[in-house]
């Protein structure tokens, strides 16, 4: 009996550290940094081209009138400011300074405070635009959501600038918990959407068939490439349609283990780039691949970072000692921030 | 909040309180189980007794947070897409005019093509028909009443939407009124892109036959395309909600 108590308590104990490990270590930025400049951009960019037609989706006479949006969503818990806005002057200064705010995102200035005010306006924009919108905007919504979190403008941004004005040498790039938490939340909200995406699919004929993805080349809405030469090749067709499912619906078994994470995350590649280069969603295929960067690790992004920064450093004609002394590298950061692995 | 030192005051990493960290634990698991709920509350539709009361429990958090998703792309099986046509009406004797949206060729760049085609695909998930829903004459009262406050709401917002897009339309290109039906494109199986095709069956995407209004008239309507056939694996019923 004292066994299987002493083997109860063990097991409990390690799950707590095996639950304080995942969610509190400490965290190097830069992933999170990358993935604000990237994600931070496509904000930038979807907001924009809602701007080339800004009154015919949120003007008083828009597709989906403000009376009309609200009817949609009556009894919903959704708010937008845009809801009370009917005159075309207000709404496109508010509709600037969205732009701004995601542009001061992007680029990371005052970025602690301008992270929530894009989350704050992410939310705005969905919740008005009900009926005009797509997976893009959900990843769009998840990524401000998260990266509001955490102190993504520690590295790569223009707050580190600023802080290499008032000190006068490069700062470290810190380690946060929070830095922890925003990705794992990330890493965790991409495995419940692939779950669900797959097993969705796992209820309809065609992706059993194997003809699913011909129904998706097949359209002509979404064709952006002409694909209808692999009807002469349906294994092709196949192979495409039953990987795609399973690589879906097992990434969240797939990604976490080291030996088959950048299988995992290569197939990602393949199957969003597919996506934006074949059926037109270049926004969202973008979008997916960002956020699958949340399983890079940071010392791998400061890695490529660093080699892109020297190699342009080089071709300037400026010296490798130089290149020692350059934001963010790894030089310079080890010399000062043993950071923790994750 | 967060005690950190920057590593140059001291090599020790940061570190939260036990009780912070209990308190952020908590919330962490309660927004997973948010973003858990919502598409699980979608794929158990029509309902489940187990979900439904954690997913109205979470409603207010999941709907704030624009959470409320299924992420069933593409999914149980990839649809005909979904068009908008129009007709506009002019006041001033100009001929009526119609047209159609996505188009890829007046609609650019590429999102916001799809911001149109978005908007003419929710024209078609809100679609409810016109008349009421037969119930069977052993259906309780209480249900028949249900069911039919349930169509008329769903008719109302289909309605307010399509009048929406009519009037945008009609406002945008100065007609005194636009008329919007719903199209849907079916698409062709492979076979019509093979040497074996059938030259008397459409063969090209855009083939006019390939179209179909939704909202015509009965006697309007154009011969369809046969549907495909369902197929199942032997011993395996279809799901709720399958359309095939």
């Amino acid at each position: 009996m004292n066994a299987i108590v002493s083997a109860t308590k063990s097991w409990f104990t390690d799950a707590l550290q095996a639950w304080e490990r995942f969610w509190f270590t400490p965290t190097r930025p830069e992933t999170l940094a990358l993935i604000r400049i990237l994600g931070g951009a496509m904000l930038f960019y979807t907001h924009f081209v809602w701007g080339l037609k800004l009154n015919a989706f949120l003007g008083p006479h828009a597709f989906i009138d403000n009376a009309t949006a609200l009817q949609l969503q009556e009894g919903w818990y959704s708010w937008s400011y845009l809801w009370y806005i009917e005159s075309p002057a207000l709404l496109w200064t508010l509709h600037i300074a969205a732009l701004i705010i995601f542009a001061l995102f992007t680029l990371g200035l005052f970025t602690r405070v301008v992270s929530v005010l894009a989350f704050v306006v992410t939310l705005a924009y969905c919740h008005r635009l009900h009926g005009a919108q797509f997976g893009l905007d959900q990843v769009n919504a998840m990524l401000a959501t998260y990266l509001m979190i955490a102190p993504c403008g520690e590295v790569y941004s223009l707050d580190r600038w600023r802080r290499l004005w008032r000190s006068g040498q490069w700062p470290a790039p810190r380690a946060f918990i929070s830095t922890n938490i925003a990705t794992r939340l990330i890493q965790l909200h991409l495995c419940i959407l692939y779950l669900f995406g797959g097993i969705s699919k796992l209820r309809g004929q065609m992706w059993w068939d194997g003809s699913a993805v011909w129904g998706a080349i097949a359209n002509l809405e979404y064709q952006s490439i002409d694909l209808t030469w692999l009807a002469q090749y349906p294994w092709i067709i196949a192979a495409l349609t039953h990987i795609t499912v399973f690589w879906e619906t097992f990434y969240c078994f797939t990604i976490w283990p080291k030996w088959s994470r950048p299988l995992t995350l290569a197939l990602a590649v393949a199957v969003h780039g597919g996506i934006a280069l074949g059926l037109g969603m270049v926004t969202f295929g973008t979008a997916m691949i960002i956020a699958n960067m949340a399983f890079v690790s940071p010392a791998l992004v400061a890695a490529v970072v660093n080699l892109v920064a020297r190699n342009r450093v080089r071709e300037q004609g400026r010296g490798g000692e130089s290149a020692a002394h350059s934001p963010g590298s790894l030089a310079a950061d080890r010399r000062s921030n043993p950071a923790p692995a994750r | 909040m967060e005690v950190s030192r920057t590593n140059s005051d001291n090599n020790s990493p940061p570190t939260w309180s036990r009780g912070f960290k209990l308190l952020v634990s908590a919330l962490v698991a309660f927004h997973l189980a948010a973003v858990f709920i919502a598409p699980m509350s979608f794929a158990v539709r029509p309902g489940s007794p187990a979900i439904d009361p954690l997913r109205a429990a979470l409603a207010p958090y999941i709907q704030a947070l624009y959470l409320d998703h299924g992420y069933a792309f593409f999914a149980p099986d990839p649809d005909p897409s979904h068009l908008v046509e129009y007709r506009l009406e002019f006041a001033d004797g100009t001929p009526s005019r119609t047209g159609r949206f996505p188009d890829r060729h007046e609609h650019f760049p590429r999102m916001l093509y799809h911001r149109h085609f978005m908007l003419s695909e929710s024209l078609n998930t809100y679609y409810a028909p016109p008349e009421a829903p037969r119930f069977p004459a052993s259906m309780p009262a209480e249900e028949r009443a249900q069911e039919l406050q349930v169509w008329r709401t769903a008719r109302a917002r289909f309605e307010a939407l399509r009048d929406s897009y009519a009037r945008h339309l009609a406002a945008e290109q100065g007609a005194a009124s636009a008329e919007v039906h719903r199209l849907r494109h079916d698409f062709l199986p492979p076979s019509q892109f093979t040497n074996q095709r059938d030259p008397a069956r459409p063969y090209k995407l855009d083939d006019p036959r390939t179209y179909q209004d939704l909202d015509a008239a009965p006697a309007l309507l154009p011969s369809p395309l046969p549907a495909p056939t369902p197929k199942f694996l032997p011993g395996i019923s279809p799901l709720p909600g399958d359309t095939r």
